[in-house]
């Protein structure tokens, strides 16, 4: 919820005042299969890794889909700690357990041990995909009421675009000309009596615009977790150059008479596509569809990125596509591959991130959530170097490497008051050895040989030298005085 | 705010670039009602004279335009009845320079005769001589710490004041226009009302130029720095100043002292990072322990002695060198000490991979083939990114401007980028492209806007007979092919539709 700052509550009201029309009737047979759901969460502190923030509470909404399971968004739950129910009109929520979380895809699934609760509940069925300009409604808790409010909107644009829960992966989404708002999250956006989205997220810069995830992305998100374990989408790594074929010099330079395709930029190191695609490929099609200059297909009616074909499937399935490599036409399958072990640009969930206390300086991977820390305009304030390798991993020195690991903090000790490696420094080796992980970084402090402990950083900033002994008597101490249970976590 | 820039780095040519900024304005303004010592007998009227000055700036986000013309004013010193010496960085791409003595109206034209960015001076001929102008003779020799001196400061009404300055320490500063370090003046004293370039004078010889001001502090760049660029300008060949080639830390780390086997008390810098065309690179590599510079003791901050400023940092012996003067070092590797000397190189700005615009530029060089405008990575081009662009600059520049120095493969290597892409039908397709680096063409890597002219010029791809150039960018942000027959077809759009 905290994807919706900066939203004002007037311009949600006054869109609420609409909402009489033919559909209400029909909308208000749904509304008991839709809950408010109270989340107490607790985020982890990635500057001071061993700790957490304090706990807050935060609201959302979900919905019914029978086999007493209920769908919401992933960021509904997200480092939830405790997470309760609320049936609307009813005094009382009850406690719920979360089953299954795709942060990528935003999607949750909530689950609650009364089996009386679900009494003469109906579920609710998913729709198709609306079409551009049809009438929807959002059914939800918004901020700023007790009661279930239904907001009516437009569809108005569809896409495949970043969900900002995951800060990085790109998926099929629709755009409605309606707020959603904090609370609002995880409820379901209907036409005709089915659920044809789920309202997860709003833009700050624009008002009354608010996403949905569209039918597909559920669905799919259910096939995954039919087998009792969420695997996520399929990623694709690739940078494409859009609108580069319709340059004449372009097609005589590859021999190609039609303007048609999309010219691969760059394929980063992924499962999946990268293993048969390389720079300079030229993707004419993709599963039976042509591909235009922009990179769009025909999808659900409307123009959209055609790497939402990959996007949609299951990881393992086969996807078959058509290219032209130095001027000669390939047809070439693969198999949708999942996220890589490398550094990764998403926001990560996890209840206690990795990290290290090694004579008192602070190690970490970095993740976006580190640089999260540096606030909202962390892509420009938080250091270069670090920024660099977020954006730049493939191409950096660290490419290959699974973690990037930070030198965070120093808790100060005596055996540490002479360090000068600047906060922040990036991990190249320990006593000479490079290590590919954070797990590989930690042992090679834990066993070593020699005297001193030494750590080199990359751009070269000033390395470490940690006395083997005094750091045997210190790090208790340290670990005692800054109160940390452990000294390190994988 | 006290003297900042003498302490950063690389924001320290941006802050005096700021304070200039900052002075040039309260000059124009004039704060005259400040009490100060009583105007002497000296009479300054014909040893100054106040330099209106035309400059006309490129535009480095639009490389064939210019920016629009500007109007400063600072001052200038005589040297003899037609020459006056100033600060280059004022008269960095000048277009019409006046003199105007102190009290008089009339504006006598003047052009820039000689300058020198690594120094930072400039020397000014007037057309017509000044029958009674009173030159200042420059004192040659380092002033003692504590020495009071005076500045003086023409006011508005050109009422000349005196104020009592004291010499309160000497720091290495850089010159903004080369980042070149040179022994600067800090004198104490009522700061307020100081305009670029007043002198300083002790007794009746000039003893600096005021260039920044802070709070109840002066920055006064020196006159014995003055008389060696004098003595330069009288040469034939410019032989410019001397290099180390060599970056240093200050090692605090007991632990690291050990580990490099230096013996207790021992004081000294460790080498960071060599220059890898410089001379140094033969005598010296990164880890070396370094302990005295041609007899010097170093301290564990880089600090020597000096026999009037007390401690100075080491820069200052090189900044006394010319190129080819040798320099002894003592250094300690594996725990062995051993003394090394060489030839010093020349010192160059641009010594990095990045520009810093030292020039007088009519033009800013740059290419433009089939729209794409293509021109070398400058700090001037940064800086198009507005007040934060250290922040906001795109990060792959940013990255080259973090390490200049250190990523470089052979002397005169530059980075060449993809400014933006003047829309036209030869460049369709192309049109979003913009600040890429430029890595290849036709297959052949690209450091220089030279290689971008004589691979295009020399090696064409060809494809089915007819001539092609494909531009691949850096980290794979994308690529561009142009036809040359359409390249040439374009010229003459793009010249009327932009140029």
């Amino acid at each position: 919820m905290r994807l919706f700052g900066g939203w004002s509550l007037c311009i949600w009201l006054a869109l609420w005042s609409y909402s009489v029309n033919a559909q209400t009737s029909n909308v208000s047979d749904l509304r008991s299969s839709v809950f408010k759901i109270i989340t107490i969460s607790a985020s982890p502190d990635y500057r001071n890794p061993w700790n957490d923030f304090s706990p807050s509470q935060s609201f959302g909404t979900g919905f019914y889909i029978g086999q007493k399971l209920i769908l919401t968004n992933a960021h509904v739950v997200a480092e939830h700690r405790y997470v309760m129910v609320q049936k609307d009109g009813e005094a009382r929520p009850v406690r719920a357990k979360v089953l299954f979380q795709g942060h990528d895809c935003d999607l949750a699934i909530l689950s609650v041990d009364d089996a009386a609760f679900f009494q003469n509940i109906k579920p609710l069925t998913l729709g198709g995909v609306p079409r551009l300009l049809s009438p929807v409604q959002a059914i939800g808790y918004p901020v700023g009421g007790e009661q279930l409010s239904i907001t009516d909107g437009v569809v108005s644009r569809m896409g495949f675009n970043v969900y900002s829960h995951d800060g990085f992966a790109q998926h099929f989404l629709i755009q409605v000309d309606s707020a959603i708002n904090p609370g609002n999250s995880g409820g379901p956006v209907v036409q005709g009596g089915k659920v044809v989205g789920v309202a997860f997220q709003g833009r700050t810069t624009a008002q009354s615009t608010g996403y949905i995830i569209p039918t597909p992305v559920v669905e799919r998100f259910l096939t995954d977790i039919s087998d009792g374990k969420y695997d996520g989408h399929p990623f694709h790594g690739l940078s494409l150059q859009k609108w580069s074929m319709t340059n004449p010099s372009l097609r005589k330079f590859m021999k190609k008479s039609d303007v048609q395709g999309i010219l691969v930029a760059d394929v980063a190191e992924y499962e999946g596509v990268s293993k048969v695609l390389q720079a300079g490929d030229l993707i004419t099609e993709m599963e039976g569809k042509a591909i235009g200059v922009d990179g769009k297909i025909e999808y659900y009616r409307e123009r959209v990125d055609f790497r939402v074909l990959i996007d949609q499937k299951q990881v393992g399935e086969n996807v078959s596509m058509k290219i032209v490599r130095n001027g000669k036409p390939m047809e070439v399958g693969f198999k949708a591959g999942s996220r890589r072990k490398h550094y990764k640009r998403n926001t990560v969930y996890k209840k206690r991130p990795p990290y290290a206390v090694v004579g008192g300086m602070v190690f970490t991977p970095l993740t976006r959530n580190l640089l999260e820390t540096w606030g909202k305009s962390w892509y420009l304030e938080s250091p270069l170097s670090l920024r660099r390798i977020h954006a730049y991993y493939e191409h950096s020195e660290l490419a290959g490497r699974d973690d990037v690991i930070v030198y965070v903090q120093k808790l100060g000790s005596r055996i540490n008051s002479y360090v000068q490696t600047p906060k922040f420094a990036i991990v190249k080796s320990v006593q000479g050895k490079e290590p590919k992980s954070f797990s590989e970084f930690v042992e090679l402090t834990q066993n070593y040989d020699g005297k001193f402990l030494k750590i080199d950083y990359f751009f070269d900033e000033i390395p470490t030298f940690l006395s083997q002994e005094s750091r045997k008597e210190a790090e208790a101490e340290i670990l005692q005085s800054f109160r940390i249970q452990k000294g390190f976590v994988l | 705010m006290k003297n900042i820039y003498l302490s950063g780095y690389k924001t320290a040519g941006k802050q005096l670039m700021y304070k200039l900024g900052i002075i040039a304005v309260l000059f124009s303004v004039f704060i005259s009602s400040f009490s100060c010592v009583p105007t002497s007998v000296l009479d300054h009227k014909n040893s100054i004279a106040l330099m209106n000055v035309t400059r006309l700036d490129p535009d480095f986000e639009a490389p064939w335009l210019m920016l629009p013309p500007k109007q400063t004013a600072a001052f200038a010193f005589f040297l003899s009845d037609d020459t006056l010496l100033t600060t280059y960085k004022f008269l960095q791409n000048t277009r019409l320079v006046d003199a105007q003595l102190v009290g008089e109206s009339e504006k006598r034209e003047a052009e820039v005769s000689f300058f020198d960015p690594d120094v930072g001076y400039a020397l000014l001929k007037l057309k017509e001589p000044i029958k009674d102008a009173n030159p200042y003779s420059l004192l040659n020799e380092e002033l003692s710490i504590g020495k009071k001196c005076t500045g003086i400061r023409v006011e508005k009404g050109d009422q000349i004041k005196e104020v009592e300055l004291t010499l309160e320490r000497v720091e290495m500063g850089e010159i903004s226009t080369s980042l070149r370090r040179v022994p600067q003046y800090i004198f104490s004293g009522e700061s307020d009302g100081f305009g670029l370039n007043q002198p300083l004078l002790c007794g009746s010889m000039l003893a600096g130029l005021i260039v920044a001001k802070g709070d109840d502090e002066l920055t006064v760049t020196p006159s014995f720095l003055m008389k060696d660029f004098l003595s330069r300008s009288k040469k034939k060949e410019y032989i410019g100043y001397a290099s180390l080639g060599v970056s240093t830390d200050a090692v605090l780390d007991k632990n690291r002292l050990e580990y490099m086997g230096i013996e207790k008390g021992q004081t000294g810098l460790v080498v960071r990072y060599i220059l890898p065309d410089s001379p140094a690179a033969k005598h010296l590599k990164a880890g070396d322990f370094i302990t005295d510079l041609d007899g010097h003791a170093l301290d564990e901050y880089g600090y020597i002695e000096h026999k009037k400023w007390g401690k100075i940092k080491f820069h200052y012996v090189v900044s006394k060198k010319s190129p080819g003067e040798s320099i002894k070092v003592t250094r300690y590797r594996d725990g062995k000490k051993e003394s090394v000397s060489w030839e010093l190189d020349r010192f160059d700005s641009n010594t990095g991979l990045l520009h810093v615009n030292s020039k007088n530029s009519l033009q800013l060089d740059h290419e433009i083939i089939g729209g794409m405008i293509f021109q070398e990575l400058s700090l001037g081009y940064l800086k198009v990114w507005g007040k934060n662009w250290y922040k906001t600059a795109p990060l792959r520049l940013m990255q080259i401007f973090s390490q200049s120095n250190f990523e470089r493969e052979k002397k005169g290597e530059r980075v060449v980028v993809l400014n933006k892409v003047l829309a036209d039908s030869v460049n369709e397709g192309y049109q979003d492209l913009q600040s890429l680096i430029l890595d290849s063409v036709n297959g052949k890597k690209i450091q220089s806007l030279a290689d971008l002219r004589k691979i295009i010029k020399d090696f064409p791809m060809l494809v089915d007979g007819k001539k092609f150039a494909k531009f691949e960018f850096r980290f794979l942000e994308g690529m561009a092919v142009l036809g040359y027959e359409a390249i040439a077809a374009s010229e003459k759009r793009i010249a009327q539709k932009y140029l």
